[in-house]
């Protein structure tokens, strides 16, 4: 053969269905982004048709956005590793695509085969966020399937759930068919299993949902029925959720993965055409973190603290890479500084991937001198802008959310970051947290005119004016199974005046931008976080009166979402602002996080005191209930971090 | 590419191809995916020195977003000699089904680059709308030709353009029946831009349906009844020949093996 010239002949293999492709190709020239709609992708499964069981797994908001989802991509993986079982994907169509669809009467399809929704047997939706809850409806809506559970007939899918925000499902439990709690790994393979059996057995959708029920970590919500709860005065009276019958357990746990470290690091995700939000490969290096922020959910639902080790990490990035073809790899996990390994994993990717078009990052850097370290070993000659999160301006504040960092933690980072050539830094924090003051919000910019000018005096004379510190203030949104979880959000006056105090306390500053968040979004956060299932019916109505991509500021009305409030005579502001007794049952009690509730009591009787808890990966045991209650520990692979 | 004498390495000239699906990629995404079946394929590609490294890589004219193609290519800097075959299969394991590339070949770096020497474009048109008359088609683009005029919207504003030497040949109806009507045309690239394909038929199609653009520019009629295909692209060689890219491109002189890539003023 000539060595400097070869050639094949076309191969024009099609495996998908050509003319619901055909139909769909005639609206894709009229709306934007078309790649979105296509599949097709490097990744994606192919000859799914040739399966006896067919899933498709959904992220209620738009490609770009669900496509980066971890959890989604792991799911999407391991399903289509079970024999006889196949699984696509969907997502919710922006909105020129979704008028067009309803105009033409295109039902939304899978982007795998082009085959309808409502033609699938299961359909799992995520629960990321509480702004996402009207995209869940949108989705159900242009597939073409009833959106209440009970309105499903034997020929509709069934519509499965999990995620984040399922650790209060309550707000859409009439939904769903069926909602999986915790770690997806092994329970989702489960799930497929049972139901290709049930399948084989012709089972009726009744039955389904009763073996589906048995399986550990499903809730089926059509199984439990709600009661009131007598609270004392001035407290949010909520629903209790109880078994509608004696063969029903009465509280669901959450799934764990007790082996994290033998899961497989690459969750095989599609490496997709267009811009998404992150384009690039992730590789999961640790799971869980035990801090022990008060108001952080994701460190009370993902515990214990578990670490892939060294070896399996690099490993995973080399063979991750090039199995994808990307030119960067984010090393995820909610603490990746915290990883045991961290400092020899980033020297050995560092030697390996210099001088070539491949870079790494870390999401986000602790906030000392280690953080700014490590930023520094993965930055190489690129330095955009690093991120802390000191969450709160006063020291009493971040004792009470037991933030564990000092001023000078913070002073010591930015000193560091300015001296080795950053010149951008953003700082987040949040107003709103229980036992906040005017002072701890003017704190805020006392610390931030701090660090502002610990930057100036790192920096040379001509690059003075180059230093910005960014300023993020988000409004606190209470949430299920945290310490701060009987807490309300604080009213919008009060965060109107809040935010007036800042801007005018950092008015003077150039260098300083400040970023104040609307605060209607979190308040509607705020009120599906603490609801139960009285807000079902709101979410129709507002999903009936056009509410779609919320989390999208040009998408979102708040007033859309009170009208629908008021005509189903539901009070948001009793939902938002009420404390929930804290002796008195809770709406997401039967969901079982592992997190026992005397540890949730405590933890906030020693915020009220201002006393801090340490970290149980650094220090001894503090008694929260995850390792006995579920089986588990904390994995450290270095023996111990620093 | 830009050409840079004292530097060494191999360059790779490749055909792929875009359909099916993958017809609706726009071109900064093509760019990105087949940058990325590049690294997955493993070639020993060379980078850019610099600040920000980034994939020696050029790719010719850009197609718009639904126009499927045939005959696409992009040029590839390796740093190390893999014969043709290897890299050929490599790639293809490499790539998704509908961006497919089907044919490599190494060229001289000498070469001009894509972007700068396929002049002509082959089109393959094809109209779904029962109301139109191949007749009335016709006779619209004899029209526009007979003028060599052809006006349209853009961001606003109506442009003008002459068709004379953007045109390199008229368009041809090779088939028609009472729905379906099959054209082919080429259009010649030149400094001053090129003929967009789609502006082309969509103005000849108002002509002839005897209809005027609306407000916005848009035209009142469903375009999505209408499909393009890039078939061909060729460079014009000084004689007006058609030539092929991988004609185009001077084979390497010396045995490849012999040279030894070289980064310039890294490391």
């Amino acid at each position: 053969m000539d060595a400097s010239h070869t050639s094949v002949q076309s191969l024009n293999h099609v495996s998908y269905n050509t003319s619901a492709f055909s139909q769909v190709a005639r609206i894709l020239p009229l709306v934007e982004h078309a790649s979105r709609y296509i599949g097709g992708e490097w990744g994606m499964a192919r000859d799914t048709d040739q399966a006896e069981l067919r899933v498709c797994m959904c992220y209620p908001d738009v490609y770009d956005v669900g496509v980066p989802n971890q959890g989604l991509a792991i799911l999407y993986r391991i399903i289509n590793e079970v024999p006889s079982v196949s699984c696509e994907r969907a997502f919710v169509p922006w909105v020129d695509m979704a008028d067009l669809m309803r105009e033409r009467n295109i039902p939304l399809y899978a982007l795998e085969t082009f085959k309808p929704l409502r033609e699938f047997d299961a359909v799992a939706i995520t629960i990321p966020h509480e702004l996402a809850y009207s995209n869940i409806l949108e989705l159900l809506d242009l597939a073409q399937i009833p959106l209440l559970a009970q309105d499903r007939s034997e020929y509709d899918p069934l519509v499965l759930g999990g995620g984040p925000s399922s650790y209060n499902p309550e707000p859409l439990a009439p939904f769903y068919d069926a909602i999986c709690l915790g770690e997806g790994e092994d329970q989702i393979a489960e799930v497929v299993t049972y139901l290709l059996e049930a399948k084989r057995k012709r089972l009726s959708r009744a039955d389904k949902l009763k073996g589906l029920s048995k399986i550990d970590g499903v809730y089926v919500p059509s199984l439990y029925t709600t009661e009131p709860v007598e609270v004392s005065s001035g407290c949010l009276p909520p629903l209790r959720v109880v078994p509608a019958d004696a063969e029903v357990k009465p509280r669901i746990a959450r799934r764990v993965i007790e082996e994290f470290h033998h899961t497989n690091p690459l969750s095989g995700a599609v490496v997709p055409f267009t811009d998404i939000v992150h384009d690039r490969l992730s590789v999961e290096v640790l799971r869980g973190c035990a801090r022990a922020c008060r108001f952080c959910q994701a460190g009370m639902i993902y515990r214990p603290v578990r670490e892939r080790d060294e070896d399996q990490i690099v490993e995973a990035v080399v063979t991750g890479l090039r199995q994808t073809g990307y030119d960067e790899v984010s090393l995820t996990s909610l603490s990746t500084t915290d990883h045991s390994q961290l400092k020899r994993i980033l020297t050995r990717l560092g030697k390996r991937y210099s001088n070539s078009d491949i870079s790494i990052s870390i999401p986000s850097q602790r906030l000392d001198s280690f953080g700014v370290e490590m930023a520094l070993l993965v930055a190489g000659s690129k330095k955009g802008g690093l991120t802390f999160a000191p969450e709160a301006g006063s020291q009493r504040m971040r004792d009470v959310i037991n933030k564990n960092v000092t001023e000078e933690h913070l002073i010591s980072a930015v000193q560091a970051a300015f001296a080795q050539g950053w010149l951008r830094c953003k700082l987040y924090f949040m107003m709103g947290l229980p036992f906040e003051t005017d002072e701890d919000i003017l704190a805020i910019a006392q610390l931030a005119i701090k660090a502002y000018e610990t930057a100036l005096e790192q920096v040379d004379k001509s690059r003075k004016s180059a230093v910005k510190i960014g300023v993020s203030v988000s409004v606190f949104v209470p949430k299920a199974h945290t310490p701060f979880e009987t807490d309300p959000q604080i009213d919008k006056e009060l965060i109107v005046h809040r935010q007036q105090l800042l801007r005018s306390a950092l008015k003077h500053h150039k260098g300083i931008s400040l970023a104040t968040h609307d605060s209607s979004g979190s308040y509607l956060e705020a009120v599906m976080s603490r609801g139960d299932r009285r807000l079902a019916p709101v979410i129709l109505e507002a999903h009936r009166r056009g509410a779609r991509f919320d989390a999208w500021t040009e998408h979102f009305s708040l007033d859309t979402w009170v009208e629908a409030a008021a005509h189903c005579q539901v009070s948001f502001d009793d939902f938002a602002y009420l404390p929930f007794d804290e002796d008195a049952p809770l709406p997401w009690d039967h969901i079982d996080s592992g997190i026992s509730r005397r540890y949730l009591r405590a933890e906030r009787k020693r915020a009220q005191q201002g006393i801090t808890t340490g970290d149980c990966t650094f220090e001894r045991c503090k008694a929260c209930g995850i390792c006995p209650s579920m089986d588990v520990a904390n994995i450290v692979m270095g023996g111990s971090r620093v | 590419m830009s050409k840079q004498p004292q530097e060494l390495g191999f360059l790779l000239r490749c055909r792929y191809v875009k359909q099916n699906r993958l017809r609706y990629l726009a071109h900064l995404e093509i760019l990105r995916t087949i940058e990325r079946t590049i690294r997955r394929a493993d070639l020993p590609y060379a980078v850019s020195c610099g600040f920000s490294p980034h994939m020696r890589i050029g790719f010719s004219p850009a197609l718009s977003v639904g126009t499927a193609s045939c005959d696409e290519y992009f040029d590839l800097l390796l740093r190390s000699f893999i014969p043709t075959h290897e890299v050929l299969r490599r790639l293809r394991e490499a790539s998704v089904p509908d961006l497919m590339v089907q044919e490599v070949r190494y060229v001289d770096r000498q070469t001009t680059s894509l972007s700068a020497a396929l002049d002509v474009s082959l089109y393959r048109v094809e109209i779904d709308m029962s109301q139109l008359s191949a007749v009335k088609l016709e006779q619209a683009w004899s029209a526009m030709i007979a003028q060599n005029q052809l006006s349209f919207v853009k961001k606003g504003k109506i442009k003008t353009i002459t068709l004379q030497d953007k045109l390199y040949m008229s368009p041809l109806i090779v088939a028609s029946s009472s729905s379906h009507i099959v054209v082919l045309f080429a259009t010649k690239a030149l400094n001053s831009g090129s003929l967009r394909p789609d502006i082309f038929v969509y103005q000849a199609i108002a002509d002839a349906l005897n209809v005027s653009r609306n407000d916005d520019g848009s035209y009142p009629f469903d375009v999505t009844q209408i499909s393009f295909e890039r078939c061909g692209q060729w460079a014009l060689s000084e004689d007006n020949l058609l030539v092929s890219a991988f004609d185009r491109g001077v084979p390497p002189e010396k045995t490849p093996r012999e040279k030894v890539y070289r980064k310039r003023s890294c490391s």
